[in-house]
């Protein structure tokens, strides 16, 4: 009987640990806004896209429901294909397929979008940050190169906690 | 009852005063400085602490906003490089704990009591061992969270501790170079206080106003020397003056005085003289009445006797017939001479005519008078006169006495008296008669 418990607790673990992370990742997206200067627009909301699937139920509309991030309000928008992303501040990325991620990825750089995503290698491939965590806590990778290319400026305090910054050598 | 502290000498008072004065100047300034020092750090440190709390906690808000414990340690790691600093705690907005770094830390579970507290973005509490600051860290204008510096105040004490050991050393040795300066400034300026001290103590010694003193400046001292000197040599010449003068004056008393003896001298001659009689030495007649006036007043004033005695030498003429004038002047000079050895002191003894002899005798009644009477008559009998070579003679004499209060006068008496001399010669001479008031 003892082994069932032990099975269960080994199996059901990391699934806690996954919704706590899914939290965390919840609540960082918008503190990651506030690390990041992006160049000056009209624009009165704030937006947060999620592309692709959404992992995070109505977790982002309970959260910032009502709250402001750089004095703007804050909108989360929902969408399956890159035509649909339209004006957007942060961008979480949750596609699977590598070209598709690729042209999103460009066209956030085009459009001065923060590009996040948890997926392994996400930075290296042009994305500004990835997201991730080890023994739930975060683990930071990000690509200034990028963030220039998307001519938007990270905080040296954000970079500060980074671990890893891609940063071409000049 | 004057204190022994006002009796001290000035050079102790001087170097009292000079020591005392630098160690109270010195005190106050070291303990205003170590006081303001102390203040000063404290204040800087404060300063320095809440701007290093700021600047950390900027520095630390992406940390603590994606919950990373070990970049925040590592960004705040350099702030226990500060050697005040014992701990730091980092809070989150809710201040709920979230990390900490540095020694004899006790976890604090929340900061809300402090956070109610808290006016400003800072909140500091200091005592005697420990300054406590906490602080809000800002992001974009909102509080994501707080920091908690707690620094030691150890080498805040240790520091003020040096700096009042090296000013009490410096103070100890200020002191000693003040107190040598005090004994050589005493010396400088007591030294010609001392000297003309020591002049005018040799000047009441020796009371010779000759004396002069050398000023070795010319400062005040000099100036006073100088006076001193004037002062002493005008004394020394009025001193001069004043001698001469009292020797001419002594000589001049002295000369009166030599005078005013040959005076005394001369009036004392005139006076025995007139008072004297030349050849027996005896009071004069007027001399012997004017002493029976005296005793006559004293007699009434006092209620006292008064004795007389008249007395004459039996057959005297015919001592002159026989024997001549020079052997009678010989026998009138013995009688005399017997009459003053045997009547007492307080009697006078007068010759008032050729052998007339009158003695008055001082509160006397008549059985004095008789006794002193009886032995004159005794030692005049008795007595061999030697008149020239080996010849000699005897006489006798015949004496009326009279005694009383005077209620009569002088002449009165003396003719009572002599009343009772005649009755003496007429009954058979060398004998006394006393007298009878008719």
């Amino acid at each position: 009987m003892k082994i069932v418990y032990i099975l269960l607790v080994v199996l059901l673990l990391p699934l806690f640990a996954s919704n706590q992370e899914r939290d965390l990742q919840a609540v960082f997206l918008g503190r990651f806004a506030k690390f990041i200067e992006w160049p000056e627009s009209s624009k009165t909301i704030f937006t947060i896209t999620l592309i692709d699937e959404n992992p995070f139920g109505n977790l982002l509309t309970k959260l910032y429901s009502g709250k402001k991030i750089h004095g703007k309000k804050i909108k989360i928008k929902y969408v399956r294909n890159l035509k649909d992303i339209g004006i957007t501040d942060i961008l979480f990325i949750t596609l699977n397929d590598y070209k598709k991620v690729q042209k999103v990825i460009k066209y956030a750089q085009k459009n001065s979008i923060l590009t996040i995503s948890e997926q392994r290698g996400f930075a290296q491939r042009g994305g500004v940050i990835q997201l991730g965590f080890v023994m739930q806590k975060p683990y930071l990778v990000i690509n200034y190169d990028a963030s220039l290319k998307s001519k938007i400026k990270i905080s040296s305090s954000l970079l500060a906690i980074a671990q890893d910054v891609i940063k071409e050598e000049k | 009852m004057v204190s022994k502290k006002y009796n001290a000498s000035i050079r102790k008072k001087l170097v009292y005063f000079f020591s005392l004065s630098a160690v109270i100047a010195l005190f106050i300034s070291t303990s205003t400085t170590l006081v303001y020092s102390f203040l000063n750090d404290k204040e800087s440190l404060i300063k320095d602490s809440i701007k290093l709390a700021e600047v950390s906690g900027k520095n630390i808000a992406a940390s603590l906003l994606f919950l990373d414990k070990e970049s925040c340690k590592n960004i705040l790691k350099p702030i226990l490089s500060d050697e005040n600093v014992q701990y730091v705690k980092i809070y989150n907005q809710d201040g709920v704990f979230f990390t900490s770094l540095g020694e004899n830390i006790g976890k604090k579970k929340s900061l809300q009591q402090d956070i109610n507290r808290m006016e400003k973005s800072v909140l500091f509490s200091i005592d005697w061992n420990n300054i406590n600051i906490l602080t809000t860290i800002l992001h974009s204008d909102e509080v994501i969270g707080y920091l908690e510096v707690h620094l030691t105040t150890e080498n805040l004490k240790k520091h003020v501790l040096d700096q009042a050991i090296a000013s009490f050393i410096i103070m100890l040795i200020t002191t000693l170079i003040v107190l040598l300066l005090a004994i050589k400034l005493e010396k400088v300026f007591l030294k010609p206080i001392f000297e003309l001290l020591h002049a005018m103590k040799q000047i009441q010694k020796d009371k010779d106003f000759s004396i002069s003193l050398v000023p070795s400046a010319k400062d005040e001292f000099g100036e006073l020397f100088n006076e001193f000197n004037m002062m002493a040599s005008e004394i020394y010449k009025r001193d001069q003056i004043l001698h001469k003068h009292n020797l001419d004056l002594e000589i001049q008393v002295n000369t009166t005085t030599e005078k005013l003896k040959t005076t005394e001298d001369s009036l004392n001659k005139v006076s025995i003289l007139a008072t004297t009689d030349s050849l027996t030495s005896l009071f004069n007649r007027r001399h012997i009445m004017d002493i029976f006036d005296t005793m006559i007043l004293e007699a009434e004033n006092e209620k006292e006797y008064i004795g007389v005695i008249m007395l004459d030498i039996d057959h005297f003429k015919l001592v002159n017939d026989t024997l001549g004038h020079q052997a009678g002047d010989v026998v009138l000079k013995e009688v005399s001479h017997i009459l003053q050895e045997n009547a007492r002191d307080v009697d006078a003894v007068g010759r008032i005519g050729g052998e007339e002899f009158l003695i008055l005798c001082k509160n006397s009644d008549i059985k004095a008078v008789s006794f002193v009477a009886e032995r004159l008559r005794k030692k005049v009998q008795e007595r061999i006169i030697h008149y020239e070579d080996d010849k000699t003679t005897q006489v006798t004499v015949s004496l009326g006495i009279y005694s009383c209060v005077p209620d009569i006068s002088k002449e009165e008496l003396i003719k009572i008296a002599d009343n009772a001399l005649y009755d003496a010669k007429e009954t058979g001479r060398n004998r006394v008669s006393i007298g009878v008031k008719n």
